[in-house]
C-alpha cells in the first residue's frame, strides 16, 4: 500500500481551512500543512513538495495566483496539483485562475462533500499522469 | 468702420468758407465764360487803350466817334453785369462783344481811320464771341466786323487808298479765322468740360454709393461682433467643461476657460497651436486622423481620454467631437467638448472594489456555515434527529437565500459597471427550463401551488450563458411562485414564434412564458418593475419577501443575450412573463433545420403540489 497523498492547504480563514481539511481527510489524504497566506505556502510547498496544494485567491503577502504562477514555473515542484478556491466567481476571475496554471477553479461556498470528490479526482489524475 | 471713415474724410476736409473775396473768385470761377468777366477784360483794355493818346501823334481826329465809343463800351459794360447770369442765353450774351465791335469800330474812325493804332482791339471781342457755343455769333459778327472795319470809310472816303482796300480783305479774314480757331477750341474744351462733369457727378454718385455701403458694412459688422461676443461670453462661461475649436486641419481657433483650467494651457499658448502638438496629446494623437475622418462622415464620437496635466496628476475625459460645419454644410473644423469625469470614474472605481469586497467578505462566513451545516448532515456516525434536521434545513435554505442575494448585488453591480458580458456557447432550453421547475417544485409544494410545464417536442437553441440563463428562468418561475397564493397554478411554456426560417432565419425567435394565477401587478406599475429595488404595491400588501433585484437582474440577462422580456398582467387574476431570445438553428443529423414550428404540442411534463 502506497503513502497516503500530501495536500497543503492556505486559506486566510481558519475555519475554511479546517473545512478544507475534512474534505481532504474525506478523500483519503494528508495535510501536510495548513497555513495562512501566500508566503506561507509558497515555503511550505517548496519544502513538502505536496501533491496538492488547494489554494484561496486572497490572501496575505503573495495570493492564491501568485503561487500558483511560481509553483508552475519551478521545474522540480511542476507536477504539485494546484486547486483554486475563491469566493470570486466573475468569469474573469475563472480565466485569470486557469491561466495562471491552476488545475481547477471553485467557487465558495463549497461543498464539502464535492470538495472531496474533486480532491480524489485530482489526486488519481496526477497517479494516472 | 475704416472703411466709412476714408469715405467721410474728404468732406470734412473742404469746408465751405463765407468770407466775401473767396466767394466773389467763386462766383467767376462758377462760369468761366461769364460775359462779365470778358467785358471787364475788355473795358481795362479799352480803358489802357485810352493812354495811347498820350502817345505824340495819337490824337482823335473826330471827337465825337471817339466819345461815342466811349459810351458804347460803357454801355456794354453795364449790360454784361445785368447780363452775368449763367441762365442768360447766348443769342442775347453775344450783344455784349458786338457792342464792342461797334465801339472799337468808332474809335478807329476818330483816331486815324483805317490805320489807327486802336485796330488791335477788335481781337478782344472776335475771340469772345468765338467763344460763344455755336457758329451763330460768328455769322453774326463777321458781317458786324467787316462794318467795323470799314467805319472810318464812312467819315473820310478818301483812306481807301492804294494797298487800303488789302487791309479791308485781310483783316476780317484773318480775324474771322482766329474767330473761327477760337470757338472750335472753345468747343472741345466745352464738351471737355462735360465729360469732365459727367465723370465728376459718376464719381460723387460713387462716393456716396460706397458711403452707403460703408455705413451698412458698419450696421452689419457691429452686428456681427455682438453675436460673436456673445457667443464667445458663453462659451467663456462654461469653466466645468473644455471647449476647444479647430479649423479643418486641427489648429486651435476656441479655447474656453473651461480648458484653460481643465488642461492647464493658456489661451495664448493653444490658439493657432495644432491640436495634435499638445503636450499630454500623445494618447489621443494616434488614433485622431481616424476618429476624425469618423466625424467627418458626419458621425459625433465620444470617448475616454486619459489626460496627464502638468502637475502630473492623471485626469479621466470624456471627450465628444463633432464637426463644425461651414454655409455649404461640409465640415470645416472640429469642435472637442471635454468632460472631467475623473471624480465619477474614482467614485465608479471605489464602488467597485467596495461591492467586490463586501460580495467576497460576505461569502467567506457563508462558506463555513453551509460548509459546517453539510458536515452536520453528512455525519454517520451521530445522524440528527428529526427535529435537529429540520433546523438544520432551515439555517441552510435561509444561509443560501443570503448567498443569492449576495449574488444578485455583485451580478447588479457588474451590469451597472458594463462589466457583465456574455460568456456564449450554444444552449438547449428543454433542460434549463425543466431544471428551474425542479428546483421550484419543493417551494411549490409547500405554498400548496400548481406547477405545469408545457413544451415543445423539437430541441430548442439559443446562444449564451447556460448559468445565467438559468438564473433568469429561475427568478420567472420561483417569482410566479412566490406571487401566487395557495391553491393556484403556474404554467411555464418553452416554444418558438413560429418562424421556420424559410424566410430567413433572423426572425426566429425562442419564447419561455411563466404563467400564474397569482396576485397581479397594476398597470402604473409594470414599466417600473424592472428597475433595481422597486416592489409592486401587491407585493408589500400581501407580505411577499424580496428586494426587488430579481427582475432587474433577469432583463439585464435578456437584453445581454439580445432579448428582451414582456409582461402582461391583470390585478388579482395573474400575470404573464415571457422571456424572448434570438432562436439558433442547428441542422439536425437528418439534414434539415431543427426549427420547431408552432407552439408546444404536448405537456411534458406537470407537477401537482399536494
Amino acid at each position: 500500500m502506497t503513502e497516503a497523498p500530501v495536500v497543503v492547504i492556505a486559506d486566510d480563514d481558519a475555519d475554511i481551512r479546517h473545512l478544507v481539511g475534512v474534505a481532504v481527510h474525506r478523500a483519503g489524504a494528508t495535510v501536510g500543512a495548513s497555513v495562512a497566506d501566500g508566503a506561507a505556502a509558497w515555503q511550505a510547498i517548496l519544502d513538502i513538495g505536496p501533491d496538492l496544494a488547494i489554494l484561496d485567491v486572497a490572501m496575505p503577502s503573495m495570493t492564491g495566483l501568485q503561487v500558483c504562477r511560481s509553483v508552475r514555473s519551478d521545474p522540480c515542484i511542476a507536477s504539485t496539483r494546484v486547486l483554486l478556491l475563491s469566493a470570486a466567481v466573475q468569469p474573469v476571475a475563472i480565466e485569470a485562475g486557469l491561466a495562471a496554471g491552476a488545475d481547477l477553479y471553485c467557487h465558495k461556498p463549497f461543498s464539502p462533500r464535492s470538495l472531496a470528490t474533486q480532491i480524489k479526482d485530482l489526486l488519481a489524475a496526477k497517479v494516472a499522469g | 468702420m475704416a472703411v466709412a471713415d476714408r469715405v467721410l474724410s474728404p468732406r470734412q476736409a473742404a469746408p465751405y468758407r463765407t468770407d466775401s473775396v473767396s466767394s466773389f473768385v467763386r462766383h467767376f470761377a462758377r462760369d468761366p465764360n461769364s460775359v462779365l468777366e470778358r467785358q471787364l477784360c475788355m473795358a481795362s483794355t479799352y480803358l489802357l487803350s485810352q493812354l495811347l493818346f498820350l502817345i505824340p501823334g495819337v490824337s482823335a481826329i473826330y471827337l465825337m466817334p471817339v466819345l461815342a465809343a466811349g459810351g458804347l463800351m460803357g454801355a456794354a459794360t453795364v449790360g454784361a453785369y445785368f447780363l452775368r447770369a449763367p441762365a442768360v442765353p447766348h443769342r442775347v450774351a453775344m450783344l455784349i462783344p458786338l457792342i464792342d465791335i461797334v465801339a472799337v469800330g468808332l474809335l478807329r474812325a476818330g483816331t486815324g481811320g483805317v490805320g489807327s493804332i486802336f485796330t488791335f482791339m477788335l481781337v478782344l471781342p472776335v475771340i469772345s464771341l468765338g467763344v460763344e457755343p455755336g457758329r451763330l455769333p460768328m455769322l453774326i459778327g463777321g458781317p458786324v466786323t467787316v462794318a467795323a472795319l470799314l467805319l472810318p470809310v464812312a467819315f473820310d472816303s478818301t483812306q481807301l487808298g492804294d494797298g487800303q482796300w488789302s487791309r479791308i480783305i485781310f483783316g476780317p479774314l484773318i480775324l474771322g479765322l482766329t474767330c473761327l480757331s477760337v470757338n472750335e477750341l472753345a468747343r472741345r474744351l466745352r464738351s471737355r468740360v462735360r465729360v469732365v462733369q459727367r465723370l465728376r457727378r459718376e464719381q460723387e454718385r460713387l462716393l456716396e454709393e460706397a458711403r452707403d455701403n460703408a455705413a451698412a458694412s458698419a450696421a452689419t459688422s457691429a452686428l456681427l461682433r455682438e453675436s460673436t461676443n456673445e457667443l464667445v461670453s458663453v462659451i467663456d462661461a462654461v469653466t466645468e467643461q473644455a471647449i476647444v475649436g479647430t479649423d479643418r486641419n486641427g489648429r486651435v481657433d476656441v479655447f474656453n476657460t473651461g480648458a484653460q483650467k481643465m488642461l492647464g494651457i493658456a489661451a495664448h499658448d493653444a490658439i493657432g497651436r495644432s491640436i495634435a502638438r499638445f503636450d499630454g496629446f500623445d494618447e489621443l494623437t494616434p488614433s485622431l486622423q481616424m476618429f476624425l475622418t469618423e466625424v467627418r462622415s458626419g458621425a459625433p464620437q465620444v470617448r475616454d481620454w486619459t489626460y496627464t496635466n502638468r502637475n502630473g496628476t492623471e485626469l479621466s475625459i470624456k471627450v465628444a467631437v463633432t464637426g463644425r460645419r461651414d454655409a455649404a454644410g461640409d465640415v470645416d473644423g472640429f469642435l472637442f467638448v471635454g468632460t472631467d469625469v475623473t471624480a465619477d470614474r474614482e467614485q465608479a472605481r471605489m464602488k467597485d472594489q467596495f461591492v467586490n469586497l463586501i460580495s467576497h467578505e460576505l461569502r467567506t462566513p457563508l462558506s463555513s456555515i453551509l460548509g459546517y451545516l453539510e458536515l452536520l448532515e453528512d455525519d454517520e456516525e451521530t445522524p440528527l434527529t428529526a427535529e435537529q434536521a429540520q433546523y438544520v434545513g432551515t439555517i441552510e435554505r435561509n444561509a443560501n437565500r443570503l448567498l443569492r442575494l449576495v449574488s444578485d448585488l455583485l451580478f447588479t453591480a457588474q451590469v451597472e459597471s458594463g462589466r457583465f458580458q456574455v460568456q456564449e456557447q450554444l444552449v438547449e432550453l428543454h433542460s434549463v427550463v425543466a431544471a428551474s421547475i425542479d428546483s421550484a417544485r419543493p417551494v411549490a409544494a409547500a405554498r400548496g401551488v400548481t406547477l405545469r410545464m408545457a413544451a415543445c417536442e423539437e430541441p430548442v437553441f439559443v446562444s449564451g450563458d447556460p448559468m445565467r440563463l438559468a438564473q433568469a428562468v429561475d427568478n420567472l418561475v420561483s417569482n410566479a411562485v412566490k406571487f401566487t397564493p395557495s391553491g393556484g397554478r403556474v404554467a411555464v411554456t418553452l416554444g418558438t414564434d413560429g418562424t421556420d426560417g424559410t424566410d430567413g432565419t433572423d426572425g426566429a425567435r425562442a419564447l419561455i412564458s411563466i404563467s400564474d394565477t397569482g396576485v397581479g401587478i397594476p398597470a402604473d406599475e409594470v414599466d417600473r418593475l424592472f428597475s433595481r429595488f422597486f416592489r409592486a404595491s401587491t407585493a408589500s400588501a400581501n407580505a411577499i419577501p424580496g428586494v426587488g433585484l430579481g427582475l432587474s437582474i433577469t432583463r439585464a440577462i435578456a437584453v445581454a443575450h439580445r432579448g428582451q422580456i414582456r409582461v402582461a398582467s391583470t390585478v388579482g387574476a395573474g400575470t404573464t412573463f415571457t422571456l424572448d431570445l434570438p432562436q439558433v438553428r442547428v441542422p439536425r443529423a437528418g439534414g434539415s433545420a431543427g426549427v420547431p414550428a408552432g407552439l408546444p404540442a404536448a405537456l411534458s411534463a406537470t407537477a401537482h403540489a399536494g
